[in-house]
């Protein structure tokens, strides 16, 4: 009997693995990942059969949006059980900088925010009363105000709102996190080959990048899109395209900063590659900031993108964007408010979120301003 | 300070050809032919080539494009296709009107950021500062048109106190007062949703800035020499403070800039840049060029501006340059 129990796993072993069981008493971050984790749980539950016919690939997009869900699925599972876990492992600098962030309201907030709407993009072809698109022409059902079967009303054309934001959610995202991502890797490359290299590069690399920075944002996706097309690929370029000068500028000073410090000079003593130099021991502690101005520069393009939806030249109707739901109420201001209200919501929700879960994560990173 | 000035004079008339060239190439570039607005089923094929000889097209492209710097630096535009009349004429109309927008804004915006900045800054670790902080913060986040409809919806509709469109009310006696409060009314509302998200970011950063300097030995000399806490803020802090809050000042004009298309597309407002988001619809290239042209000398010259502007604030940086560092 005593032997059988000591091979067994503890049962504090097998509690770990099973999301909540220590956030619970922890709090903080890993408490919203838990939480979040066991609401898809409920949701998947309560919408088995829809979910069922995506993954047998009946349902419209069906396969891809079941892999979403289930990638963001792991990603709670993995925030909720194996981030915390690893980070008790590791007692160091790291773990530091996750009990101050999970000790600071506003950033735990923001992380929920941010979770909430990735889980509404993921989430939106299970959760949607309606389909977004389907048109309900009848006059009763246009310009309906929130109700049980409509939460968000309907618009001109009898959609359903709430779907539509649901469904502009992955749009809105998707940009952003694509745009984001361009502009991470060319800011990063830009801004390392200037600081590592310096002279007449530096030089040249930095009067460009001031020059980009110093037109005017909105005038030069404006026109680039209005000249090219609208299409996704093209939005996301052009607003990475012009989003990377900010990053640039700061792994410049990052690197320009890092590469006099010591153990720079005792990695380059030891013999080591340049390449190995500078994507081993230069860049991850150039990531810090980097991945800070990334969080806020999410916000401020999910912003440009709805702009340029608003404006007409974004994302065209009928596919849904916050930007052009907003845009598609601005006859009925008071009469339908619900029309524009609930996508503007939307964006305010994700940008100050973003911004949250930056500032959070700057205070959390630098402790000389967490104070401030 | 002479030769800090020529320089970045200097490296600004840089940065404007290279916009020049920029906005030419993504205009050419650009699938379609700007002329198409010309060409119909009904039109002689053979009168096409002399439309293209009229406009210049028949050249190679880098004789256009040296036509068309050379051209455009005497300040002559070429002709909106869309209206037929020069665009230099166009743009003395609207650009005045985008700049009362701009430069008001910017008023506004340098009176709320820097105020509530200095307040957050000397009431710091308060629930004033804090909820401050937070109000900030949904106002850095908020897009200007979901504002401007916000206040549309209040104001004009709701409470019928502000107009939502148009400079001024049409048929009204050109009487001195009523005019003036008139122009205030249709204003109040663009300059303010232009000027909200720059105040509330150069609040938060005119904080930080303040919050850096009071961490400054020569302040707790200051304080411990008894001087009062106002005295302190006002003479040693604050001049202290303001180099950084004026690089991001001058920084900002380009957001204006960005935000008065938006502003003046939901007021209808006349200026430059409902016209810029007007042309780019109907393709007028001509309107387009010059508007970017102008838009980004616009920028340029702000950013001239608040360099300057900091030379005069921190001598140090004036003296760095001019031995040939670099100041970033």
């Amino acid at each position: 009997m005593q032997s059988i129990r000591q091979h067994m796993p503890s049962r504090k072993k097998v509690l770990e693995f099973l999301p909540g069981t220590a956030a619970f008493k922890r709090g903080g971050v890993s408490l919203i990942f838990s939480v979040f984790f066991y609401l898809c749980l409920l949701l998947l539950i309560a919408r088995a059969g829809r979910f069922g016919a995506m993954l047998a690939g009946s349902a419209e997009g069906g396969k891809t949006a079941a892999a979403m869900i289930l990638s963001v699925m792991c990603v709670l599972y993995f925030g909720a059980t194996v981030a915390p876990a690893l980070n008790r492992r590791f007692e160091s600098r790291r773990s530091r900088f996750a009990k101050r962030f999970s000790a600071n309201a506003t950033a735990v907030a923001g992380t929920a925010g941010i979770l909430a709407i990735l889980l509404m993009a993921a989430f939106g072809p299970v959760i949607a009363p309606c389909d977004p698109d389907v048109q309900n022409g009848s006059a009763i059902s246009q310009y309906q105000g929130p109700s049980p079967s409509h939460p968000m009303g309907t618009d001109k054309f009898g959609r359903d709102i709430f779907s539509r934001v649901l469904a502009g959610a992955r749009i809105s995202l998707g940009v952003a996190i694509a745009a984001v991502v361009i502009a991470l890797s060319l800011g990063v490359l830009v801004g390392a080959a200037a600081g590592y290299a310096g002279g007449a590069l530096d030089e040249f690399l930095m009067r460009f990048t001031d020059g980009l920075l110093a037109f005017p944002r909105l005038l030069l996706v404006l026109l680039l899109v209005a000249f090219f097309s609208s299409s996704y690929g093209m939005i996301v370029m052009v607003i990475a395209c012009t989003s990377w000068m900010g990053i640039a500028r700061l792994v410049r000073a990052e690197v320009m900063s890092i590469k006099g410090k010591e153990y720079m000079q005792a990695a380059v003593a030891s013999g080591i590659s340049r390449i190995r130099l500078v994507w081993r021991h230069l860049l991850p502690n150039a990531l810090g900031p980097v991945i800070v101005a990334a969080t806020l520069q999410s916000g401020s393009i999910i912003l440009l993108e709805s702009t340029l939806s608003f404006l007409g030249i974004g994302v065209q109707p009928p596919t849904p964007s916050w930007g052009n739901m907003v845009f598609e109420g601005r006859e009925v201001l008071l009469s339908a408010w619900w029309v524009c209200a609930f996508p503007g919501l939307a964006i305010v929700a994700a940008v100050i979120s973003l911004n949250l879960l930056g500032d959070g994560l700057r205070d959390a990173m630098e402790p000389r301003e967490a104070g401030i | 300070m002479a030769r800090f000035i020529l320089r970045r004079v200097l490296s600004a008339g840089v940065l404007v050809l290279i916009t020049l060239t920029l906005t030419f190439l993504a205009a050419r570039l650009a699938p379609g032919d700007p002329l198409n607005r010309y060409y119909s089923p009904e039109v002689d094929p053979e009168l096409i080539p002399r439309v293209r000889q009229q406009f210049g097209f028949d050249k190679s492209l880098l004789e256009q494009y040296g036509r068309w710097i050379w051209n455009f630096l005497q300040g002559d535009f070429g002709v909106s296709f869309s209206e037929s009349r020069p665009v230099a004429a166009i743009l003395r109309e609207t650009v005045p009107r985008t700049l009362q927008l701009t430069v008001l804004a910017l008023g506004l915006q340098i009176l709320l950021g820097i105020g509530l900045g200095m307040l957050m800054a000397a009431r710091r670790g308060t629930r004033t500062e804090r909820s401050l902080m937070l109000a900030f913060l949904a106002f850095y986040s908020i897009p200007s048109f979901y504002l401007a409809y916000l206040l549309i919806a209040l104001f004009s509709l709701k409470l019928g106190l502000l107009p939502a469109a148009n400079m001024g009310s049409l048929h009204l006696e050109p009487s001195g007062w009523l005019l003036l409060k008139d122009r205030a009314l249709h204003m109040a509302m663009p300059v303010f949703v232009l000027a909200f998200g720059g105040a509330a970011g150069l609040a938060r950063f005119t904080r930080g800035s303040l919050i850096d300097v009071f961490g400054e030995d020569y302040i707790r000399t200051a304080r411990a020499q008894g001087l009062s806490s106002g005295r302190v803020l006002w003479i040693h802090a604050f001049r202290n403070a303001l180099a950084p809050v004026l690089t991001v000042m001058g920084l900002s004009f380009p957001f204006l800039l960005g935000g008065s298309v938006v502003v003046e597309k939901i007021f209808a407002w006349p200026g430059m840049g409902a016209l810029t988001v007007d042309a780019i619809f109907s393709r007028d290239y001509p309107v387009i060029m010059a508007a970017t042209f102008i838009g980004a000398c616009m920028v340029i010259a702000g950013s001239l501006l608040s360099d300057i502007f900091y030379g005069i604030a921190n001598p140090r940086i004036k003296l760095a340059v001019c031995k040939g560092n670099k100041t970033d």
